[in-house]
């Protein structure tokens, strides 16, 4: 028989996790290539500290999309507002309930929950009528009547369309795609608004559409490679990714394919320099940061609020303040050359939607409000 | 029909077999390329981590702790190329490490300590996942995802004279070395149980534990080896995840995957070449379900329909092999009954009427 004592296990085990850090004891890269325009850092710093807040991410943060949106806003509001704000990450739905329970105890002025179940929100705004809620990211089939909650509806659709624009003139093939995570409505919002804008200015362009499915559709990598690479195989070589956390896989498969991508929610467009044609930006950092204002000025305000393209909650990287022009730096020439042309059509279309001359479908209105 | 059964075991054993061979030829013939290629991709982490799981089960512990030792896999074949510049074959060299690490820990733990199997299992496999995210939080600073220029994927090998092969050559060639050794391992691992000493000690202890223990075989060092061989495969196959696939480690990135290969292990009854089989079966329904949904003719179906069809195929080969299970049992039964009849009546005989002879 081997005979092993507790203190040599403990000594075996000490070595392992001597290992494990060790491993890890390469420090973090310093990342300053940033064409950040954000005003931000002339501001003041304000004190508001007798306003406090907390915000629910649903996951942990990291997604290079919506939940990282989240937090910077979040961090944007502490640092410019000088409010009290507390950033709790859960590890997965099964928290959510819990955790924003847990945060209501604490009795901030304002609980902002980021893509809690409208299950969750619609009995938690019910059970503490005098704590003050904002619940983005969290689609509603019926928004409870009470006034402690607001949201902003960020019309993703628009900026999407305009994302679509940019594929439909970029494409070679005359084949682009689109992946979502699953086939949920507020994916489809995007999808479809890409899909529209793809087809304005290439009406005889073929718009792929795939979703990855599965137990993690948003944070399964693995499989949304091997579907783009399926999807690059069909002939398709410029993909538009909604995926969360999956995504990475896509932006990877058109890396390693030489083909193309669009991002998603946050700018994505450095991840895969060249390959990442531009990222159809979801401004929850935005909408965080205007809630806690709403606090500080005492404008909030119960209800749904449309925000879109006009209000800057919707837009591309290519925007002014953000000014990502890393494909055009890194780009092939025959697709950088096009460029100007794309950011023309980009802004005409832009303008039409904003005067209404354009109405891209909105998949959420058509399904909750068909009787418009 | 049992009679049948009876008459032509070893035959329907071999059609079986034949029936899985043909199977898989019509498989090749009948796929695209492209998603033969993403199905062989996606089995490889199932082959590698069904292999691992019955190593262990064959010396008599189930390995629960798959998912943790694929997760640990991934994230230090990452860990340890960030800013290096190293050859990501070094990653891989020190996920399979890691593993085998892990699987030590593992085997010590419940050999020695006697810690519950299972709270072990689940306990190791949080443990991973929680500990990968802080790691990546308190050294690399990043959140979520770990990705950096100097991690390079693993580079694709044509293999020589087979991928000049008409029809099969770019099928089975130009894909990573984990893909080729998985294929090496399966000959591997079915050679060390069935051909060695070893292997024959193994499957003594999982068959039952105390006669070998009595015929002089040493248990726990057995047991010790095969779950530090089972935590080497489940981590190498992580590092198929992070550096074979992706060239990235993201947040739990297994996704599950290695539970899969668990449930590949006992639906193959634990043996090397089934496994490698419904490896396959499982990597090439999931590539269809991806690759279906732009398909002309089925796109008409909604995409969930789709992407269940693996769950589907799945259970529909459940019930198949425990009809087979349920056979063989009955087989078993009649079989001794036929062969021992006599032995059985005359033994029946004494004890009803003892010293009438």
């Amino acid at each position: 028989m081997l005979k092993i004592s507790h203190k040599q296990i403990v000594l075996l085990l000490v070595i392992a996790m001597g290992a494990i850090i060790s491993v890890g004891m390469v420090h973090a890269q310093d990342d300053g290539s940033d064409c950040s325009v954000d005003v931000s850092s002339d501001v003041e710093p304000q004190d508001n500290s007798d306003v406090s807040f907390a915000i629910i991410l649903p996951n942990a943060r990291g997604d290079r999309s919506f939940i990282d949106s989240a937090a910077a806003g979040a961090e944007r509001a502490i640092a410019e507002l000088g409010v009290e704000g507390t950033i709790i990450e859960t590890a997965g739905v099964q928290e959510h309930d819990a955790a924003v329970r847990r945060a209501v105890q604490d009795e901030p002025d304002l609980v902002i929950t980021i893509a809690v179940d409208e299950s969750i929100i619609s009995e938690i705004v019910e059970e503490f009528p005098d704590q003050k809620f904002a619940a983005q990211e969290t689609f509603f089939t019926e928004i409870p009547d009470v006034d402690n909650l607001a949201l902003f509806n960020i019309l993703t659709h628009e900026n999407s369309y305009l994302a679509g624009i940019a594929a439909g003139m970029l494409s070679r093939t005359g084949i682009v795609g689109a992946v979502g995570g699953g086939d949920f409505p507020g994916i489809n919002l995007f999808i479809q608004g890409y899909e529209e804008g793809v087809l304005s200015v290439c009406p005889d362009c073929t718009v792929l559409r795939s979703y990855v499915g599965g137990s993690n559709p948003f944070s399964d990598p693995v499989r949304a490679k091997e579907l783009a690479l399926s999807m690059y195989a069909d002939g398709a070589d410029i993909l538009f990714q909604v995926a969360g956390r999956s995504g990475e896989g896509v932006l990877e498969a058109a890396n390693e394919t030489g083909n193309f991508a669009i991002g998603v929610d946050s700018n994505q467009d450095d991840t895969f320099p060249g390959t990442v044609i531009v990222s159809a930006m979801k401004r929850v950092d935005n909408a965080v940061f205007s809630f806690v204002e709403s606090m500080v000025n005492d404008t909030y305000t119960p209800g749904t609020t449309n925000v879109g393209l006009a209000e800057g909650f919707a837009g591309l990287s290519w925007d002014d303040g953000i000014c990502s022009r890393t494909f055009d730096e890194n780009g092939p020439e025959d697709l950088v050359e096009k460029l100007p042309a794309v950011r023309e059509a980009i802004a005409e279309a832009r303008e039409g939607i904003l005067s209404g001359d354009i109405v891209v479908t909105n998949v959420l209105f058509e399904e909750f409000d068909s009787g418009d | 029909m049992l009679e049948l059964m009876v008459k032509y075991q070893d035959d329907l054993r071999r059609t079986l077999l034949i029936g899985g061979v043909i199977l898989t030829i019509l498989v090749f013939v009948a796929l695209p390329t492209n998603v033969i290629q993403s199905g062989i991709r996606l089995s490889t982490p199932f082959v590698l981590g069904s292999l691992a799981a019955l190593i262990a089960s064959r010396a008599g512990v189930l390995n629960l702790a798959i998912e943790g030792k694929m997760l640990l896999g991934s994230f230090i074949a990452v860990a340890v190329l960030f800013q290096r510049d190293l050859d990501p074959a070094v990653g891989v060299l020190a996920a399979t490490i890691a593993g085998g690490v892990l699987g030590l820990i593992f085997a010590i733990l419940y050999l020695q300590i006697r810690v519950n199997l299972i709270i072990l299992a689940l306990a190791l496999n949080l443990f991973v996942a929680n500990a990968t995210v802080f790691f990546m939080r308190t050294e690399f600073g990043v959140f979520g995802t770990l990705a950096d220029p100097s991690i390079r994927g693993l580079p694709t090998y044509d293999l020589p004279i087979i991928k000049d092969l008409p029809f099969i050559g770019e099928l089975i060639s130009g894909y990573n070395g984990i893909v080729y050794i998985s294929w090496m391992m399966v000959v591997a691992i079915w050679v060390l149980l069935r051909k060695t000493q070893f292997g024959r000690h193994i499957r003594a202890v999982g068959e039952n534990k105390e006669a070998a223990e009595t015929a002089g075989i040493n248990v726990t060092r057995v047991q010790i080896f095969a779950l530090t061989l089972s935590g080497m495969l489940a981590g190498f196959a992580g590092s198929f995840f992070s550096l074979g696939i992706l060239s990235q480690f993201l947040e739990n990135m297994t996704a599950g995957r290695g539970w899969i290969a668990l449930t590949i292990s006992l639906f193959a009854l634990e043996r090397p070449l089934p496994a490698f089989f419904t490896s396959l079966f499982f990597g090439f329904s999931e590539a269809l379900s991806l690759d279906l949904q732009n398909s002309e003719t089925v796109s008409f179906l909604p995409p969930d329909i789709l992407l269940l069809m693996p769950q589907v195929a799945a259970i529909g080969a459940l019930v198949l092999v425990a009809l087979r299970i349920r056979g063989s049992e009955l087989l078993k039964r009649r079989q001794f009954v036929a062969q021992f009849s006599k032995e059985l009546g005359d033994l029946k005989r004494m004890v009803i009427s003892p010293g009438q002879d």
